[in-house]
């Protein structure tokens, strides 16, 4: 629920401030910032009324306009359902088409059952990338790795990839906001002896509208939103109207996320976002931080999407590693294995080479910089971090 | 006037110029501030003057050798208000030139039984202020407190010649390209583990690139932002003043030093 109270607090370190009646200046007693009062009170009246604002708006749910929820009985004729003997994974493809191993964990057994009622998609983005596409960027993102371990990803790993509609809900959103910005100037003179630093305190309001289309939140439990979001964005210029012709020959992840429980995710992104358009407006400043801010959907709208990704995984050491490439643009996202042999191997050789070749360099310049030697120190240490 | 009288006129103005400038060579020698280059400025009369020649060669000896000025000179007291190592720093900036390795000097105020040996920045990294000061006390101070001042300045000088000799010969061994260097060899490790951290933190970085992603910018409207009320408001300002230090007047010059009582 949204804080609508407003109280004194010093700008600087947040304290509880008081006001003396008819007093022009207020000291905060935790950090000696010298406040105006009657910037304090403008501030205050400012700040009351966003909050009555903040009351006033509703926050609204998502609404689902979800078309022709249901598969109709002969599209449903066409498809069945593979399921995963190890993870419990649950694959869509038609009839034609065979599911040989599971896309999330490598597992080679998958049980073929009757397809029953589902969400119908409302769209869908086809593939625009080949499977020799796929295993040539599988290769590019492996090559030349030097803490990969020996075998990790063999040819007959890369040839598995599979294709895989990923089911996405798509959130359009529309949103006001207020939000608290707390900026700072500092300027630093001289004065006879003395260095000052003054620094200015403000309280930056902001108040905006703005509106978002179709932020992708996967729906599926088995697919890591992480994994689908190094993979945007999708160009969905390309996004169709759905039709089981689109699916001959694919595998689609049946969907197991409602939107309900995909919406905070959207919620989070549009958040960020939006806090971040009105941090932008603030300007001028050396220092700016939100102090606090407020968003209210006005509009928003779900739709439900398939989308295409290429998946191949693979097992070591019991713990299972995803390679995924967007079947549209391209983009690739993976986590890859380590080798502590190889890792403990190139850090002992660089330790090593670059320890005897800095020892000759500095024996041979000690003379010259001794003077300047624990100044050299400090310095060299901030240039690396 | 007859001739005679004239005759003598001029001998007497000859005397008494002789006389005035016997004076003043006199006070330039007794005034260390007035004594410009002179290695001994005996004005409190502690030496006798055979032990003031001896010094005198030693000191030319060791400058000689070591490329060095090096200055002994002993007050009666100290000018109203100064401090010893302020009026030992004082002499040896503007009464001695610069030499190649550096300069020294020791002063002794009788009146108030203190000495200060002050050295400039050269000096200052041959005979430090901690351990070099205190050799160079070990060898003079035992005598001065005794009262044999020309024994005292001789072992002074003989330290300071000593110490200068030991410095070259350490320097020389680090100079050896071939000698082990534990202070390079310790700088260097440290960089080769910093470095060898960052290379393989950079490689680890490639091993993976999956992100969460956090906003949601490549789905915002841009068109549609749209800020409706926007206000800066000054609430207030906070000084911090901070006193920049001061060098005193040894360091000024960049040189150092050390004294004590006798």
């Amino acid at each position: 629920m949204a804080d609508n109270t407003v109280a004194y607090q010093c700008p600087n370190c947040s304290a509880p401030l008081e006001f003396s009646p008819g007093a022009q200046k207020v000291k905060c007693e935790h950090c000696d910032t010298e406040l105006d009062a009657a910037a304090m009170e403008e501030l205050f009246k400012a700040k009351e009324a966003m909050a009555a604002q903040r009351e006033n708006g509703e926050g609204i749910k998502w609404k689902n306009v979800v078309s022709g929820d249901r598969w109709s009985g002969q599209e449903a004729a066409t498809m069945k359902v593979f399921v995963c003997e190890s993870c419990g994974a649950q694959i869509l493809a038609d009839n034609n088409t065979m599911a040989t191993e599971c896309c999330y964990c490598g597992h080679a057994v998958m049980i073929p059952q009757r397809f029953s009622g589902t969400l119908r998609p409302d769209y869908i983005i086809p593939f625009k990338t080949t499977k020799e596409e796929a295993k040539k960027a599988i290769k590019e993102f492996y090559k030349g790795l030097l803490l990969l371990p020996n075998g990790f990803m063999n040819q007959n790993r890369i040839e598995s990839v599979q294709a895989l509609y990923v089911p996405f809900w798509l959130f359009d959103s529309s949103v006001t906001s207020f939000a608290n910005f707390h900026a700072k100037k500092i300027r630093v003179f001289t004065d006879g002896d003395e260095t000052v630093t003054e620094t200015s305190h403000y309280e930056c309001l902001r108040q905006g509208n703005m509106s978002f289309a179709r932020i992708p939140v996967d729906g599926s439990e088995k697919m890591d939103n992480d994994y689908m979001e190094s993979i945007e964005p999708f160009n969905y210029e390309d996004m169709v109207p759905f039709s089981n012709a689109y699916m001959t020959g694919f595998l689609a992840d049946k969907y197991d996320v409602d939107a309900e429980d995909a919406g905070p995710r959207a919620d989070e992104r549009v958040r960020e976002s939006t806090i971040e358009q009105l941090k932008e407006s603030v300007q001028g400043y050396q220092s700016v931080d939100c102090t606090e801010a407020e968003i209210q959907k006005i509009r928003g709208s779900v739709a439900y999407a398939m989308a295409p990704v290429w998946v191949v995984t693979s097992r070591y050491k019991g713990k299972v590693y995803t390679f995924m490439m967007n079947g549209q643009t391209g983009k690739v996202a993976g986590a890859l294995p380590v080798s502590t042999i190889k890792g403990c191997t190139f850090f002992t050789v660089v330790f090593a080479v670059s320890t005897i070749i800095l020892y000759y360099i500095i024996k041979t310049c000690l003379p010259v910089v001794e003077d300047y030697l624990w100044f050299c120190i400090p310095v060299i240490l901030s240039i690396l971090f | 006037m007859p001739r005679k009288q004239f005759v003598l006129f001029i001998q007497l103005l000859c005397l008494l110029f002789f006389l005035s400038q016997s004076v003043v060579m006199a006070a330039k020698t007794d005034d260390p501030m007035k004594s410009y280059d002179q290695p001994v400025v005996d004005q409190a009369k502690v030496l006798t003057p055979q032990q003031l020649d001896e010094l005198k060669l030693q000191i030319k000896r060791v400058e000689r050798k070591q490329k060095i000025k090096v200055a002994v000179c002993t007050v009666k007291k100290l000018p109203q208000g100064k401090k010893i190592s302020d009026y030992a720093h004082q002499i040896l900036n503007e009464q001695y030139s610069s030499s190649e390795k550096g300069k020294i000097l020791l002063l002794v105020d009788m009146e108030n039984r203190k000495w200060y040996v002050a050295t400039s920045s050269k000096m200052k990294s041959i005979i430090t202020d901690g351990k070099g000061i205190e050799k160079l006390k070990e060898a003079f101070l035992s005598d001065l407190s005794d009262g044999k001042y020309g024994e005292s300045f001789t072992a002074f000088v003989e330290s300071v010649n000593t110490q200068i000799d030991a410095y070259y010969e350490q320097k020389a061994i680090e100079d050896d390209p071939k000698a082990f260097s534990k202070l390079s060899a310790g700088i260097a490790g440290v960089l080769g583990l910093l470095l060898a951290a960052i290379f393989t933190c950079a490689l680890l970085e490639c091993m993976g690139n999956v992100k969460a992603a956090k906003e949601a910018d490549d789905y915002l409207n841009k068109d549609s932002v749209n800020i409706t009320k926007q206000k800066d408001i000054l609430v207030g300002v906070t000084v911090v003043r901070v006193k920049r230090s001061s060098s005193s007047s040894g360091s000024s010059s960049g040189g150092g030093g050390g004294g004590g009582s006798f």
